[in-house]
């Protein structure tokens, strides 16, 4: 029996994940970390940390948990270890916090002991996870053309780890690594890996098959898909390990060439994601998958500023407002996005699905509201290229009203979010005209569901 | 009347969603054949891609609709998804519903 399961821990993921994407714009707004503070403050490490291990690490995830099993048509899900998974990494995040808050004198000296330790407790919740979506992908192999992005992203995702408890090693005991050299390099490294091998080339991996099923377009990317795999997967893992035989001091060329390799299999990926809607059955969008578009615009800009620091001999002026744009604009706007479709549905899975067939049940569509929650996204976005731009500008305290208006945004977002979990009433449920509603329940009062408990 | 017996069922099948895309099982094509022999209703259903995730509730629904169905005494629903669904097994309505062939599409060129 294919696809029949529902991967429980997934939501939990999901609220933990949006929550501090929440408190992470929070520090950015009140000045206490990057635009206001530098790049490298420890409170800016801490917000970073928030965003890329609490927000979109923990997001990703969940909604690998529940649609690995989609993507490869596997039946499988974790059980209690996604739970086990979530503790250890909130836990250890929380390790990771108080450390960098040590480092910028807000807490005791001690508590950078909290860095290591907590980054081996994250590190340990990531294992498991992998563990569970890798024995997926095991039993898929020759896995589908979405899945192997995803494999390479959650190989991409211990590298970051890893690398990471190294540097907080350096953070905690500096005497035992050359400072300066192991925090420049490493720390290109651990970003290479992390924004680049994890966060986008397992969204590049879900998206092609998430967007593709939500927009009814063909699955099949054929001869451009895998020359996208190659080029930015292959690409990537050739930059990282020359990149890391640089870092031990052996001069191996070649590092600017696989870079390239890499931006053009992202350039194609884009191309590809405009074939993709461009050869689109369901020619009218739902809110998440036009929403979906900004942010892979915002990814091609991304690309563009990239492509310039290469070229201009790595001037890195324009580096924290793309990466800001990377992350608020790519990242979490196609995170934001296909949770206002997978929340949704994940609730109606729980609560309506058994009773399908025997009662008038809501449609996933009704438990949202589009037309009062594009105005949100469209400030969400607005709000994120306005920041770009003011960033860019070096005009900080723009910046951070911009960021101000993402945040409401999001909070917003996060309501529609919570409204759509709601227990729908069968008054509630709007008439739609393709279905006659008719009576409630056909006539079964009493028959017991096949999940449990009696028909109404 | 097997064929109005078919058509009952059909019609009763009409009020079970997919519930990603809004709209009945029927008109999307997802039912590929049903079959009434003395009362028994054999179905053969797909869903809109393998491994989602409410392949098992659609199943139900399908089953218990069609058992409730005046003269049905038994439905079996086997799943299939060869050959895979598409756009294409869509009736007109659904088709107008989601705008369908209202563009030119890539493939079409």
């Amino acid at each position: 029996m294919f696809g029949s399961v529902i991967s429980r821990w997934t939501m939990p993921h999901f609220w933990a994940a949006i929550a501090f994407f929440v408190a992470a714009q929070v520090a950015m707004v009140i000045g206490v970390a990057y635009p206001n503070e530098s790049f490298f403050a420890p409170a800016t490490l801490a917000m970073v940390h928030l965003l890329t291990i609490g927000w979109l690490t923990v997001l990703m995830l969940g909604a690998l948990h529940q649609f690995l099993p989609v993507i490869t048509a596997q039946t499988m899900v974790a059980g209690t270890s996604a739970l086990v998974s979530l503790l250890a990494i909130l836990g250890g995040l929380g390790g990771m916090e108080a450390g960098f808050l040590a480092l910028g004198g807000f807490l005791p000296q001690q508590a950078i002991a909290g860095l290591p330790i907590g980054g081996s407790l994250v590190f340990g919740g990531l294992i498991l996870a992998t563990v569970v979506l890798g024995k997926i992908l095991w039993r898929t192999r020759p896995l589908p053309f979405s899945a192997r992005f995803v494999a390479v992203g959650l190989i991409f995702l211990l590298v970051t780890a890893v690398m990471g408890i190294l540097m907080g090693c350096v953070f905690a005991h500096p005497e035992l690594v050359p400072w300066s050299e192991a925090l420049t390099k490493g720390f290109r490294l651990h970003l290479m890996a992390g924004l680049i091998g994890w966060f986008t080339l397992t969204a590049m991996g879900v998206s092609y098959r998430l967007l593709s099923m939500f927009t009814l377009a063909p699955e099949e990317r054929g001869a451009v898909g895998t020359v996208v795999f190659v080029l930015s997967a292959g690409g990537l893992a050739v930059a990282w390990l020359l990149g890391l035989a640089d870092a031990v001091g052996i001069n191996v060329p070649g590092e600017t060439v696989a870079i390239a390799a890499v931006f053009v299999g992202i350039a194609l990926y884009l191309f590809d994601m405009v074939r993709l809607y461009r050869a689109r059955r369901r020619h009218k969008l739902e809110l998440n998958t036009a929403m979906a578009a900004p942010a892979l615009v915002a990814f091609a800009l991304c690309l563009l500023g990239g492509t310039y620091m290469v070229l201009a001999d790595g001037d890195d002026r324009f580096i924290g407002p793309l990466a800001y744009l990377f992350i608020f604009g790519w990242l979490s706007g196609l995170g934001l996005s296909q949770l206002y479709k997978i929340i949704p549905f994940l609730t109606w899975l729980e609560r309506y699905g058994s009773l399908l067939g025997k009662q008038a049940v809501p449609r996933v569509q009704d438990l949202i509201d589009e037309r009062r929650d594009r105005p949100w996204f469209t400030l969400y976005f607005a709000a994120v290229a306005l920041g770009a731009l003011f960033g860019a500008l070096d005009w900080t305290e723009l910046w951070r009203i911009a960021i101000a208006g993402h945040l409401v945004a999001t909070l917003m977002i996060l309501r529609a979010l919570l409204l759509a979990r709601r227990p729908l009433s069968p008054a509630g449920v709007k008439p739609h005209a393709d279905v006659p509603l008719g009576q409630r329940n056909f006539g079964l009062s009493g028959l017991p569901y096949p999940h449990g408990g009696t028909i109404p | 009347m097997s064929d109005d017996i078919v058509r009952s069922v059909k019609e009763a099948l009409k009020e079970v969603l997919d519930p990603e895309l809004g709209y009945n099982v029927v008109d999307l094509g997802l039912v590929y054949d049903v079959d009434v022999e003395d009362g028994h209703a054999r179905i053969l259903l797909t869903t809109t891609t393998k491994g989602c995730p409410a392949t098992a509730f659609i199943r139900d629904g399908v089953e218990t609709r069609a058992a409730s169905v005046p003269g049905i005494t038994a439905a079996d629903v086997t799943m299939t998804w060869e050959p895979p669904w598409s756009p294409d097994c869509m009736s007109d309505e659904a088709k107008a519903h989601f705008g369908v062939g209202t563009r030119r599409t890539a493939g079409e060129r």
